[in-house]
């Protein structure tokens, strides 16, 4: 990752730790003699976080040596994480997890080492696999989705 | 004399045999799908205890207890996906193993370490327990909140190479713990009026997430080396009994650290393998390559989860104080079937407390059998086309976290925790910390107010008690000692703050 990315990594979790500061401190404070009160951890450790993120940040600032790694594929499969997970009440869970599976394997897979057959079987027989183990073994409700499974 | 070979008699009759191989099967089977945890496995399994006799009850449930803790660790090491989260720290060389061709090795070894482990904490059942039920009772709400802080700032300083990252993840974690209503009060924290967020973020979609989902992506990124991580020679399958000899010193802190902690209620196995496989990386004689696949660093994390569960069970049978969420449904089906635990169930019925131990050794026996002769079976697994590796461990990480509770919060959970954990382990930020600062959170804040209760609000009670300050004294020790390690290397450049 770069000196940016980091550094705007940094500033993430010291927005996300600021806010947490804020909204901890509207926590109601209820409590008994000698109890802290129910905002008091919440408090404390957002303030630590929001110290922690920007001497992370300051420290960002100094020159170090970073390694590029790759990332480019990982956004893609991600963005097929959410889309499958958008799908999956919409779609069931069969359905929904074969289009998931075929499609991420056909994005890693562009030299096409496997076959149309195998991605077929496995993106299909998969799913199903787990559907049968799961409703029927396991009694483990999956989302149908508009088909019923 | 009596007792002992009436309880061995029972546990020797075929039907509890029986019974105890099913739950043996069915627990190794739940441990190894990710997001099926232990304790949602004796829960599920607990009505039908109710149909049979209550040492054959227990004994099924051992069988799946002990079943589910070792089959934890075919996910941790094929995949990068503890089943459990007794089976965090197995992953960090674990997986390194099965990418070197040395799953075979990982995964017997895993089995091996289960069994002994297992073993030697049945063991400190029979031979000491009204002793260290005695112990338990040392820990008050001090010590348990100093154990909490001392636990989750060893883990910070020690992991990944910056204290200051690795400090701000466990405050993460704690931070997230506090999300949901709190138990001393009612109060609603950081739910928005949301009914999924009063129940609070849950510690396994988060740590299927930050495990499954954050390595998938991390290998999709990587997705050129993906052929050659799975289809590398797998070698041979099991350990040597001298590699084993050489490891006698980790087996054995490991299997003490697993009981010990075992005992301790609301500590848990995620925080007894973490100390295990810390304490077997200071006792080898390779630290540095800890995490790059060490058979130590799986033998460590491995003895001591099962060595949980003798621990754990001894405040269940003599306190009625399970240790472990997992015990709960034991201790159910004992009060289902009549039976009042504690100490005195030592005295009235000597044979039922045998007959547990001599159930936990089958246990033992049978999982390592079952595991060991399966294990060619799971390592089929890795003849996956290895571009749907990456899809199929998303796949079963989203359905694992659905699986809990049939709600898709659960699951959304996971994929915000994968995707959040890959930009911040990219950005350098250890993730383990923040899972433990999510497991320690809410006993760290109870113990902590309860104490300040009790006290009218002096906090000097921490450091006044002698357990509760050597507790905090071994955390504040362990950054120091990271603080002057870092600043050693920044001198050199090493290192950034």
């Amino acid at each position: 990752m770069t000196r940016s990315s980091r550094l705007a990594v940094a500033a993430f979790i010291a927005a996300f730790a600021l806010l947490a500061l804020l909204l901890a401190g509207q926590i109601p404070s209820r409590h008994v003699k000698g109890d802290p009160g129910p905002q008091a951890l919440p408090i404390a450790v957002a303030a630590l976080v929001l110290i922690g993120a920007v001497a992370a940040m300051i420290g960002e600032t100094r020159p170090r040596s970073s390694g590029a790694e790759p990332w480019q594929q990982a956004l893609g499969i991600g963005a097929g994480t959410v889309a499958f997970l958008l799908l999956l009440p919409v779609l069931g869970f069969v359905i929904s997890a074969a289009l998931f599976l075929i499609g991420a394997s056909l994005y890693l897979d562009s030299r096409r080492r496997i076959g149309p057959a195998t991605r077929l079987l496995t993106g299909v027989g998969f799913p199903l696999a787990l559907w049968w183990i799961f409703s029927r073994l396991l009694d483990v409700s999956l989302p149908r989705g508009l088909m019923g499974f | 004399m009596e007792p002992l070979l009436q309880g061995l008699a029972f546990v020797l009759q075929p039907t509890t045999l029986l019974w105890i191989v099913v739950g043996d099967i069915v627990g190794i089977f739940i441990g190894a799908l990710p997001g099926l945890t232990a304790t949602m496995g004796l829960a599920l399994f607990l009505p039908v205890t109710i149909q049979i006799d209550s040492l054959t009850a227990i004994s099924l449930l051992l069988g799946l207890y002990f079943g589910a803790v070792t089959g934890a660790s075919i996910p941790a090491v094929l995949f990068g996906i503890p089943g459990n989260p007794n089976a965090i720290a197995t992953v960090f060389d674990g997986l390194p193993m099965a990418r070197k061709g040395q799953a075979g090795i990982a995964l017997g070894g895993a089995v091996i370490a289960s069994f002994i482990g297992g073993l030697m904490s049945t063991a400190a059942l029979l031979a000491a327990s009204p002793a260290l039920a005695r112990f338990s009772l040392l820990f008050g709400p001090a010590e348990y909140f100093s154990l909490a802080v001392a636990s989750l700032t060893i883990i910070a300083s020690v992991s990944g190479s910056s204290l200051l990252r690795g400090v701000v993840m466990g405050a993460i974690g704690v931070l997230l713990a506090t999300v949901g209503i709190d138990t001393m009060t009612g109060v609603r924290r950081f739910t928005f009026d949301n009914p999924f967020l009063a129940s609070g973020i849950g510690l396994v979609p988060v740590l299927i997430g930050m495990f499954g989902i954050t390595q998938a992506l991390d290998d999709a990124a990587r997705s050129r080396d993906l052929h050659q991580i799975v289809t590398q020679q797998l070698g041979r399958l099991f350990p040597s009994l001298r590699q084993l000899l050489g490891m006698w010193r980790i087996i054995l802190e490991s299997s003490w650290i697993g009981t010990f902690i075992g005992l301790l209620p609301g500590a848990g196995a995620s925080v007894a393998v973490v100390l295990a496989y810390e304490r077997a990386k200071q006792i080898s004689p390779r630290p540095e390559e800890f995490g790059t696949g060490r058979l130590e660093g799986v033998i460590a994390p491995e003895v001591a989860n099962n060595a949980c569960i003798g621990g754990g069970l001894i405040p269940t049978f003599t306190l009625a104080l399970p240790a472990e969420a997992a015990a709960v449904p034991i201790l159910a089906a004992l009060v289902i079937h009549g039976v009042t635990p504690g100490p005195l169930l030592f005295t009235s019925q000597p044979h039922f407390i045998y007959a547990i131990i001599f159930a936990m050794i089958v246990a033992n026996v049978t999982t390592c059998i079952f595991q060991l002769g399966g294990i060619r079976v799971f390592i089929k697994a890795l003849s996956v086309p290895p571009t749907l590796m990456p899809p199929l461990v998303i796949l079963l990480s989203v359905l694992g976290a659905y699986a809990l509770n049939g709600w898709m919060y659960d699951a959304v959970v996971a994929v915000a925790a994968g995707i959040l954990g890959f930009i911040l382990k990219r950005a350098g930020y250890p993730l383990i910390p923040l899972i433990l600062g999510l497991v320690l959170g809410p006993m760290m804040e109870s113990e902590f107010r309860r104490m300040m209760i009790i006290t009218g609000g002096d906090m000097t009670v921490f450091v006044t008690r002698p357990l509760s300050l050597l507790l905090l004294a071994a955390g504040a020790g362990s950054l120091i000692r990271q603080l002057v390690h870092q600043r050693r290397l920044a001198q050199r450049g090493a290192v950034s703050p």
